[in-house]
């Protein structure tokens, strides 16, 4: 009995200190995440401030202020890898700051795409659309200048056409509208009134057919080049996505996801345990991430769309999350950890990848970058 | 996992085990380091993190043989762990909390997984799919011997020599009778008997 117990105790387990020296950044995250009780919040903060203050004082007092800025930077740290280097090969991140859009590279390196507030990948990652103020602009991934676009009102929400890229959509105050993708300002046009603050989706393989929220209450599907409505189904959607293959269209409501065919027929409603905030249709078309928050917490679902486990749900990840999208193959999930200052790769059997610090890669200035695109990836 | 509350699996008594007669001190310290957790130490997070990770992955490892698996179920403990440290209770034990989430969690994968590989045989039977390789041998004559277990038999084993509970608290922590937990102990002991005398 005690070989047997012994043998359990001491078996060697291949592993284990490495996946603790990998794990111990995410505990130790998940701690700096959570919100204490205000009650033991407040003391330590004001003495971390006194000392902080004191400190200061301290340095400027008692050493020459050149000697103290050397020592700083010094003892930036040098041998930590950037965060991220950590994604996977194949394809950019779209992330979006306060100050601006960057494109991301596997590599690690970063590059400034413009002062956007929201921006998008072209459908082979060639181009990004960005709007700032009354601007439309497109640039390429090394922050060339293509086209801008000038309107007489703020724009917002744009989205470029699948396949070729022969179209952007975007909103100018409610107004849909759609331009060219050479930015050629003779084809821009307003297709229709009234639309919602949510981004359009277009109909894969097609740069004709675009689903649009309307401020009514409803999503429906217009013909840009004629401005008619193919079909129109009563919902307030806060997200669409089109499935890659077409066939499924998949609205975020306010505490369930619906999926509609081509014709704006419902086929399925899956309700949300809470209110549905984001949304990131699975490249498959067959479930989706869908960030909720209730009950004081923020999570991440899985949400099953099709098949015999349709409804079913799992909770992938629970947090202050900010940004999805899917890996194009599928294979994995990015989500934007605001809370903890990372980002997470969610990948095959669930494993977690935290890519550290992905704020001060950016300048801390610009705030948390938001996952806004990924493009490409293998 | 979200669900999983300190109050469901407790110990009832000092265990006349190898680690209960160390259990006050270490009881103690392991309160003082809860408590300092809660107050957001990470370094007090972090000492608890050096003595549960490797028996928590430990265990999780023997219950589901597979390295990648077992860093999950290790991974989704403690972080829920720490999502709930506001709420623990800190004159309850942490550790069994903890070992309740890995081995609970560890029975799930290891079924899902049976379930899985049933599916895909029976889908290979019809499409002519070319078959999965072959798993890596398993060279060590306990985790061999474990394997030839159900998941059930396999987490009371675990239970029992890698967290040291007594048979009643692994009926409580597995919802079961005492009598089957002795009874799979049992099995599972003779079982693994004759591996490691081969």
């Amino acid at each position: 009995m005690t070989t047997v117990r012994d043998r359990v105790r001491e078996q060697p387990i291949p592993g284990e200190a490495e996946a603790a020296a990998r794990n111990w950044p995410l505990v130790e995250a998940a701690l700096a995440e959570r919100e204490p009780p205000a009650s033991r919040r407040r003391a330590p903060l004001r003495l971390a401030i006194v000392i902080a203050l004191l400190c200061v004082a301290l340095a400027i007092g008692l050493s020459p202020a050149g000697a103290w800025i050397g020592d700083r930077f010094d003892r930036e740290p040098q041998s930590s890898p950037p965060a991220f280097a950590a994604l996977p090969k194949g394809g950019s991140v779209l992330a979006v700051s306060r100050s601006g859009a960057y494109a991301i590279s596997p590599n690690g390196s970063t590059q400034h795409l413009g002062s956007f507030r929201q921006a998008g990948w072209s459908p082979r990652g060639k181009h990004v659309v960005g709007v700032n103020g009354r601007r439309l602009i497109a640039v390429t991934p090394t922050g060339t200048v293509k086209w801008t676009l000038a309107e007489p009102n703020r724009v917002s929400h744009p989205v470029w056409s699948t396949d070729e890229g022969f179209a952007v959509a975007y909103l100018e105050r409610s107004s849909l509208r759609v331009v060219a993708g050479n930015g050629d300002p003779v084809t821009n046009r307003r297709v229709r009134p009234r639309a919602a603050r949510v981004t359009p989706a277009w109909l894969p393989h097609s740069d004709r057919f675009l689903t649009y929220a309307t401020t009514g209450g409803a999503v429906a599907t217009v013909d840009v080049d004629t401005g008619r409505v193919l079909w129109r189904a009563p919902m307030k959607a806060r997200r669409l996505a089109w499935s890659a293959d077409g066939r499924r269209l998949v609205a975020l409501l306010s505490r369930s996801v619906a999926v509609l065919d081509r014709r704006g027929r419902v086929v399925r409603t899956v309700p949300l345990p809470g209110v549905g905030r984001e949304l990131a249709v699975h490249p498959s078309g067959t479930k989706a991430a869908v960030e909720v928050t209730g009950g004081g917490e923020l999570r991440v679902l899985d949400v099953r769309l099709d098949g015999r486990s349709a409804g079913g749900r799992r909770e992938l990840f629970q947090g202050d999350v900010d940004g999805l999208a899917w890996s194009q193959d599928g294979r994995r999930l990015l989500i934007g950890w605001r809370g903890a200052g990372q980002w997470l790769l969610l990948g095959p059997g669930n494993r977690i990848r935290p890519l550290h610090d992905v704020s001060g890669e950016l300048g801390q200035a610009g705030g948390f970058p938001r996952v806004a695109g990924w493009c490409c990836a293998g | 996992m979200t669900g999983d509350q300190p109050a469901a699996f407790v110990p009832a008594a000092p265990r006349p085990g190898l680690l209960a007669r160390a259990e006050p001190a270490s009881r103690r310290q392991e309160r003082r380091l809860v408590r300092e957790v809660q107050r957001g130490s990470s370094a007090a997070l972090e000492e608890l993190f050096r003595r549960e990770w490797p028996r928590a992955y430990r265990a999780a490892y023997l219950v589901v043989h597979d390295a990648a698996a077992a860093e999950d179920i290790a991974q989704e403990a403690f972080l829920a762990a720490v999502r709930a440290i506001d709420r623990f209770d800190r004159r309850r034990p942490f550790g069994p909390w903890m070992h309740r989430i890995v081995v609970n969690r560890a029975i799930d994968v290891t079924r899902a997984r049976s379930l899985r590989r049933e599916v895909d045989a029976a889908a290979a039977e019809t499409s002519q799919a070319p078959p999965d390789p072959p798993s890596r041998p398993l060279s060590d004559d306990v985790v061999a011997g474990l394997s030839e277990l159900s998941p059930e038999h396999r987490a009371v084993v675990v239970l029992r020599f890698v967290f040291d509970y007594t048979p009643g608290e692994i009926a409580r922590a597995l919802d079961m009778p005492r009598g089957t937990v002795n009874s799979r102990l049992r099995r599972a002991l003779d079982r693994l008997g004759e591996v490691i005398e081969r």
